[in-house]
């Protein structure tokens, strides 16, 4: 009897340890206008390291989610082994691909997200109100109004930078302008209007696939980009098929752009200074004090745009909050205010506060924005999968939307840093689910 | 003559028509249509150092240039008015903002300026949550523009980035400083400038307005100058940017203060009338009344219907300027 009980316990071990030995069959599924060379560098390499064989279908991403899903089930048999990690929308699309296939013939039988919007993505809200077009257009004013000013000045040409030859554009043209406006990069990110029906915050579609109770295993991996996320995001977009990308190109190049921008302010306040001062001995200079002063404060105006641009940003994508602040500034109200419209004497320091003239440090409280982590377009809250265990979910740190396709030159803190590998070999490596994909 | 120095003869044509012109400091886009002018009518030349030989330390100027400034200043940005009846996305753009910097700015001889920020700190006073998010990029402390580049370093030193840009050209100001030089003592402008006794000069703004008032043929240069009131304290003066400078639009009206000879205010307006930027100018109050605060005000045109002004202030202290 004892030998005839043993045998069952046998039979289902081998049939286990033959089903694990079984490759993977693993469908790498793109993003929103992406194709299928989107996922190439991982796919070929866990295709080479473990028992797996990778596909990576491709779909008609502008036509919604709805088509896509149709025209990624055609690409996959069903089988047993299959697995399907997602990238933005491509992890939507497998969420509906899960939910619309009977149970008796699933095409996948795990699903990673990896930088999802499964509660949706700001940014075609923000496309939909047209608030990333007035973005735009504010962008391009504050950037543009410094060097408008010197337009005649030949001595301040504005240098032309070796990053904005690379996006074929120099400050000194309207070409910053074109391509934050007329360029369809935006728009591109943004998606057709049917795609971003579909994946908008509060999209009823994705209401329908979060509702969903699905019985497969599910992962979710956040990617998380550090700061500054948009230049990030767009040095990812900007190189991802050339053989060096890099998430670096922008952020420094910026820098640069800042420095620019803040030195020409500098410049023009110490005109305003000198000015100011020498008009004691001229008093024709004070018309030039008056005339550095307007400069300066154009060329403030873009310094003030690229220190906010990432918040400006994280607003289009949904990406911060309101939050009340309090803080200290340095207040200093004149004793010649000039209360009304038209400069008239008699109305000169007409409600003169008895602390005109002094400089005093005070508290304000009003709502700022703060961020939450994202990967440049999908605020973490949103990548995140709410009805999962902490264990089914991952963190790609120092990665953006784009640089999750290939972290191969990555660098967090100034290291090496292909955190999606990291994480993607975590799962192959000590998952127990289907996850769980052996060395070759 | 030192072996080392290599005079040039350089067409210095705005030092000549400029001293009779009504320029003034910074004014580079007039100095530009008076170059090309120039060019054909001025004889008038000049030996000059070059840039380059200043770059290696010019033994008769030293290292202190024909005029040095420096001062420390905390520039802060804040917003003023409904912010609560505006929307996320236009709050997001507004945020309050500081920075404390130490500008050193150093005219050579040659017309070139260099000028050198040290940026101190940021956001002192004002914590912005969202930068707890990490950022590898090391900050920038240091700028330089000098040279035909402006670099930026970090705080050990260690060169971040430079790219080419021009000369900070400020020729026009040699020639305006030579005629300050020329005009009064050593001793009244270091006095002046050292304890900043604007109304050591009252003289020179009397015979200013008397010059307007009269629209004496011999200065042309200030007939678009218009007084608009006067009283015992205070005179406005109208100028019309465009008459100024080219490429400039609007209208400029200064108030400035009679008793102590210095402008406290301007207000520019648009073509159209409508206020563009006020600017207040503060003065430290006690024995030496330095140039301690600039203040603009500047109104915002948002989507939102609501009045949002933009307030620039510039805390100015440490404020050290010499002729030499």
């Amino acid at each position: 009897m004892k030998k005839y009980s043993i045998c069952p316990f046998f039979f289902v071990f081998f049939l286990a340890l033959g089903l694990q030995a079984q490759n993977k069959n693993t469908y790498w599924v793109h993003g929103l206008n992406d194709n299928s060379t989107a996922w190439q560098h991982y796919a070929s390499i866990f295709e080479a390291e473990r028992r797996m064989n990778s596909s990576r279908p491709s779909y008609p991403s502008s036509s919604g989610v709805t088509a896509s899903t149709s025209s990624v089930s055609s690409f996959i048999p069903v089988n047993s082994q299959n697995i399907g990690i997602g990238h933005s929308m491509g992890g939507v699309v497998l969420r509906n691909l899960d939910r619309v296939s009977p149970s008796s013939s699933r095409r996948i039988n795990g699903l990673i997200t990896i930088a999802t919007p499964n509660s949706g993505a700001g940014i075609a809200n923000s496309f939909e109100d047209n608030s990333l077009y007035s973005a735009s257009q504010t962008a391009c004013n504050d950037l543009s109004a410094g060097p408008l000013t010197e337009l005649f000045g030949i001595p301040w040409n504005v240098a032309t930078l070796s990053f904005t030859s690379a996006l074929g554009a120099n400050l000194t043209t309207s070409k910053i302008c074109e391509l934050l406006i007329t360029n369809d990069l935006l728009s591109q990110y943004a998606g057709s209007a049917q795609a971003r029906a579909d994946l908008k915050m509060g999209s009823p579609f994705l209401s329908q696939i979060d509702n969903y109770s699905s019985s497969i295993p599910r992962l979710s991996m956040i990617a998380q980009e550090n700061r500054p996320v948009h230049w990030r995001l767009l040095s990812s977009t900007i190189t991802r098929n050339s053989t060096n990308p890099s998430d670096q190109l922008l952020p420094d190049a910026i820098t640069g752009v800042e420095v620019i921008y803040n030195g020409f302010f500098v410049a023009r306040t110490a005109g305003t200074i000198v000015n100011a001062i020498l008009g004691f001995i001229n008093p024709v200079l004070f018309v030039q004090a008056a005339i550095n002063a307007n400069k300066a404060v154009q060329w403030k105006k873009g310094v003030d745009w690229l220190n906010e641009s990432e918040t400006i940003w994280n607003g289009l994508t949904k990406s911060s909050r309101m939050e009340p602040e309090t803080y200290w500034v340095w207040t200093w109200v004149p004793c010649e205010a000039i209360p009304g419209k038209q400069l008239l004497i008699d109305d000169v320091g007409r409600d003169r506060d008895e602390s005109c003239g002094e400089w005093g440090f005070v508290e304000r409280t009003r709502q700022v924005m703060v961020h939450y982590p994202s990967d440049g377009f999908i605020p973490s809250y949103s990548q995140d999968i709410s009805s999962l265990p902490a264990s089914n979910r991952y963190f790609i740190q120092g990665a953006n939307h784009i640089e999750v396709l290939n972290m191969s030159n990555s660098k967090l803190n100034g290291q090496p840093n292909d955190a999606t590998r990291a994480r993607l070999n975590e799962v192959f490596r000590d998952r127990g689910d289907i996850f769980l994909t052996p060395p070759r | 003559m030192n072996p080392k120095i290599k005079n040039e003869r350089i067409e210095m044509i705005s030092l000549c028509l400029f001293s009779q012109s009504r320029g003034g400091l910074g004014d580079f886009t007039f100095l530009n249509a008076l170059v090309i002018v120039t060019l054909v009518l001025s004889g008038c030349s000049q030996e000059v150092i070059t840039g380059d030989q200043v770059a290696e330390g010019n033994p008769l100027l030293g290292n202190k240039g024909l005029m040095q400034v420096s001062w420390e200043s905390v520039i802060s940005t804040d917003y003023q008015g409904d912010l609560g009846s505006l929307s996320e996305n236009s709050l997001s753009a507004l945020n309050p903002f500081e920075e404390k910097q130490r500008v050193e700015f150093l005219l050579h001889e040659t017309g070139e300026a260099e000028l050198t920020i040290n940026h101190l700190s940021e956001n002192e006073g004002i914590k912005i949550p969202h930068e707890d998010l990490p950022d590898d990029r090391p900050p920038v402390k240091k700028t330089v523009i000098y040279g035909g580049k402006i670099s930026w370093y970090d705080g050990s030193g260690a060169l971040l980035g430079s790219e080419p840009m021009q000369r900070l050209d400020y020729s026009t100001w040699i020639t305006e400083i030579k005629k300050i030089k020329d005009t009064n003592s050593k001793e009244d402008i270091n006095r002046a400038l050292r304890n900043f006794q604007s109304q050591f000069f009252k003289a020179n703004l009397e015979n200013f307005l008397a010059q307007i008032k009269a629209s004496n043929p011999i200065v042309r240069e200030v007939e678009e100058f218009q007084i608009l009131e006067e009283n015992e304290a205070y005179v406005t003066i109208r100028v019309d940017m465009a008459q100024f400078e080219p490429g400039q639009t609007g209208i400029n009206v200064m108030l400035i203060d009679k008793e102590k000879n210095r402008m406290v205010a301007n207000r520019i307006y648009s073509e159209g009338d409508e206020i563009l930027q006020t600017t207040y100018y503060g003065y430290a109050k006690g024995a030496t009344e330095a140039l301690d605060a600039i203040r603009v005000e500047e109104p915002l045109l948002l989507e939102e219907q609501a009045e949002i002004t933009k307030v620039t202030l510039t805390k100015i202290s440490d404020l050290n300027i010499s002729l030499n």
